[in-house]
Order: C-alpha cells, then structure tokens, then sequence
C-alpha cells in the first residue's frame, strides 16, 4: 500500500460512481495522470460537494493498493481557471486528449507546465488558437513523437523557408515537386513551428492541420467528440 | 439444473436497485412488508408496475409523464413565450416550488459530456430546437447545473438559440442566502464577485 500526501493537480475528469461516489482521473506533476475514488463525494453533506470538477487545480493526498486509488484529501484551492463558452470547450478538448493519450502514472513536469499554461491562457485570452497549438505540440513530444519540422529526411536536406512540403506524419516534410500544388506546406510554416513561433496568424490553420494529422495517428483515427461537438457550434 | 433461489432472496436482492438501500436495508424492507404490511406491499406492486408502464416522456418538453402531453405542457395559463431549460425532473419540482414561474419546461435529462460519450443527440435537443424554429418563443432561461458539463450544455443551447434570435438568460450564481462570504469556496466567490449586479438607487 502507499500513501501519497499534499501533491499539486488538476482535475481531468469526474464521473458518478456507485450512489454517492465518484472517480476522478486528476493529472500531477509528481505522478502523473492518474484514476482515484473519492468516497461519498456526490453525497449532500460531502466536504468535495461541488469541489471535485474538472479544472480544478488542488492539493490531492491518496492511498492506492490496487488499480484505483482512494482519496483521503483535495484541499487548499489553488486556482480554479474560470473557462467560458468558447474556452470551455478547448479545455474539454485538451482533457479528452490527455484522457486518450497521457500515459497513466508516467511523471512528466513538463507536459504538466504546459498543461497548466494551456488553461490558465484560455481562461484568459480570446483568441485560443495559439493555446491549443502549442499544446498539442508539447503533448507530442511528450508522447515522444518526433515530428523532425526541419529536416527533409529522403533528401537528406535541411528544410528551406521558401520552398513547399507535402507532411507526413510518419515520414515528415518532403520536398515537393514543382507540379504539386495543393496540400503542402511552405518551408516557413514548418520551420516556424518547430521553433515554437506561433506570430504568423496565416500559418495557424496549417499548423493546426499539421498537428491533427500526428496526433491523428496517435489517437488511432478515432475523433475526439469534444472536437466534434466545438465544430458543430462554431 | 440449478436450484431455483427461495422467493425471499429474489425480493431482497430486488430491492436493492432503488438508492440507498443495500443488503440490510433490503432485508429489513422485505421482512417488514412480509410481516407487517401486506396490503401496502400489493399497492405499492400494482402501482410500480403500472408506473413503470404507463410513464413515459412528456411529447413536447420531455418531463415524465403518464399522458402524451404533461400537465404543465397543456395548461393553457402557462406563458408558451418563454421556456427554461433544466437536467431533470426533478429540477422542474424543485423551480415549480421554489418560484412562480409560470413559463414552459423542457428536460434534458441528462448533460452533454464528451469524455463520457454523451452528446446532444442523447439530450432530445433536436426536439429543443425545433421549438427554437417553431418560432413562439421569446425568452429561454438556461437552468442547467453550475458544474462544468452543464455550463458546456447552457453553452450549446445559447448558441442553438441564438441562431433564432431568441433571449437567452443563465440562472445566476452566487453567495446563498444567509451565507457568509468567509465560508464561501473561491470558484463560488470569484464567479458572485465577477457577476456583481448594479444596485438601483
């Protein structure tokens, strides 16, 4: 048995669990993504009633024998980013893919930064756009994709600002034949993008297209719903 | 063949699907009707029975009901220009008693939730927007829970409505009466602070 005290996280994800419990899937700096039963937390007289919600930042302590473990503690409120409308669902949005694709109990202090810049920006910027990139970037890695942006891997050639690149996930950016048109990307786009700058707002959506196609593999085909239901108000 | 399990296990065992009844409770109900209350067993058998088979969803907002139409659906009194929207029946008893609206429901029974598979097409918002089409509604309050799957569902439903440019209002959030702020979690707080209301002089 181990007993785990006062640890910094976020909540992902809450749902009922039998009559008056719940199991919430929170994610910390120290240990990860990982699934808890919080006991009696949905009963009327609960001192987590209407704590445990997703984005919820708190100080989680817990024992665990087996798979799940049990909550002891969720205290000392640390922050509670207050997303709306629009910035609501980009936050479910990257709760579902850390949900899918976050590897449970794997401690990563980085991705857990980025998560925590990720939401704190979309509780408070308008535009969510470079938010969600950015994010979406730090999760490949994280997941140790190497996207290698700026290398033309069959030509063996660095990846030229002003020249056009059919991506590949898999294979990555291929310098593309002069008659090709549609669907590549400029050299610029790509070599920005590994460098973290977000500033062209014109590359923003072949940015986003670029990363949905990796994580796209990553996530097995499969459409997230959270994405599915943000386009279907936009 | 498997030996059949005596009667008075299958009752208890039955009775535990209702909430908050487990083993013992079980078995103090099934001894206590058996014993006591025969008569109010048979009425509550009968009555079960035909609830679980005449109750149904109301046509137009979804409430439970026995008709095709609920009471409050057809009561001509009621104001079919405004419409508040609520997860279940439950909520709609609780707003009949807590205030005087006198406006039309609709239940979603249920919220939208991604991360749980649940989206509108399980929440009858095609219904919902059809009487966004219908045209006759002239204000919709959005009484969804302050959790954050229901303000993902008040969210949608806004931007449903406003599409048919309909007036859509979220219940308020804040200090409870009587309530003192020292007591009061942030999230509570800051949301009470941040939606402050000016006060008329």
């Amino acid at each position: 048995m181990s007993r785990v005290s006062q640890v910094n996280g976020f909540i992902l994800h809450s749902r009922a669990f039998r009559e008056s419990s719940s199991i919430i899937e929170i994610f910390t700096s120290e240990h990860g993504r990982l699934g808890l039963v919080a006991r009696g937390s949905r009963a009327s007289k609960s001192r987590w009633r209407g704590l445990l919600q997703p984005f919820r930042q708190l100080e989680f302590s817990w024992v665990k024998r087996g798979q799940l473990g049990t909550l002891t503690a969720a205290d000392m409120d640390i922050g509670w980013p207050q997303l709306n409308g629009t910035g609501l669902y980009c936050g479910l949005y990257l709760n579902e893919l850390m949900m899918r694709l976050s590897r449970v109990e794997n401690p990563d202090p980085q991705l857990y930064m980025a998560y925590g810049r990720a939401l704190h920006e979309l509780s408070s910027l308008d535009d969510p756009r470079i938010s969600l990139r950015r994010f979406e970037k730090q999760l490949l890695h994280a997941l140790g994709v190497s996207l290698a942006l700026d290398f033309d891997q069959q030509n063996k050639l660095a990846v030229c600002a002003d020249r056009n690149y059919l991506f590949n996930p898999l294979q990555g950016p291929v310098l593309a034949q002069s008659t090709q048109s549609s669907d590549t990307v400029p050299g610029e786009l790509l070599l920005l993008l590994a460098a973290d700058d977000y500033s062209k707002p014109e590359y923003l959506a072949g940015m986003r297209r670029l990363l949905q196609a990796a994580l796209q593999v990553q996530l097995g085909g499969k459409q997230l719903a959270s994405q599915k239901l943000l386009r279907s108000i936009a | 063949m498997t030996e059949k399990r005596p009667l008075l296990q299958q009752l208890i065992e039955a009775l535990r699907c209702l909430p908050g009844v487990g083993s013992k409770s079980a078995q103090r109900m099934a001894f206590q009707v058996l014993q006591h209350n025969r008569d109010g067993a048979r009425e509550l058998a009968e009555v079960l029975l035909e609830s679980v088979e005449k109750i149904g969803q109301c046509c137009q907002c979804r409430n439970l009901t026995e008709d095709d139409v609920c009471s409050i659906c057809i009561n001509p009194r009621r104001d079919n220009s405004s419409l508040c929207v609520v997860e279940s029946p439950a909520d709609v008893i609780a707003l009949e008693e807590a205030t005087g609206y006198q406006g039309h429901y609709f239940v979603l029974h249920g919220r939208l939730s991604p991360l749980d598979g649940v989206g509108p097409d399980d929440l009858g918002l095609e219904k919902l927007n059809a009487a966004f089409v219908a045209g006759q509604l002239q204000e919709l309050i959005l009484a969804t829970n302050s959790t954050v799957e229901g303000e993902a569902t008040a969210f949608y439903i806004q931007s449903l409505a406003q599409k048919h440019n309909i007036r859509v209002s979220r219940i308020a959030h804040g200090v409870p009466l009587g309530g003192e702020l020292e007591y009061i979690d942030q999230g509570t707080l800051a949301h009470a602070f941040g939606s402050r209301l000016l006060v008329d002089e």
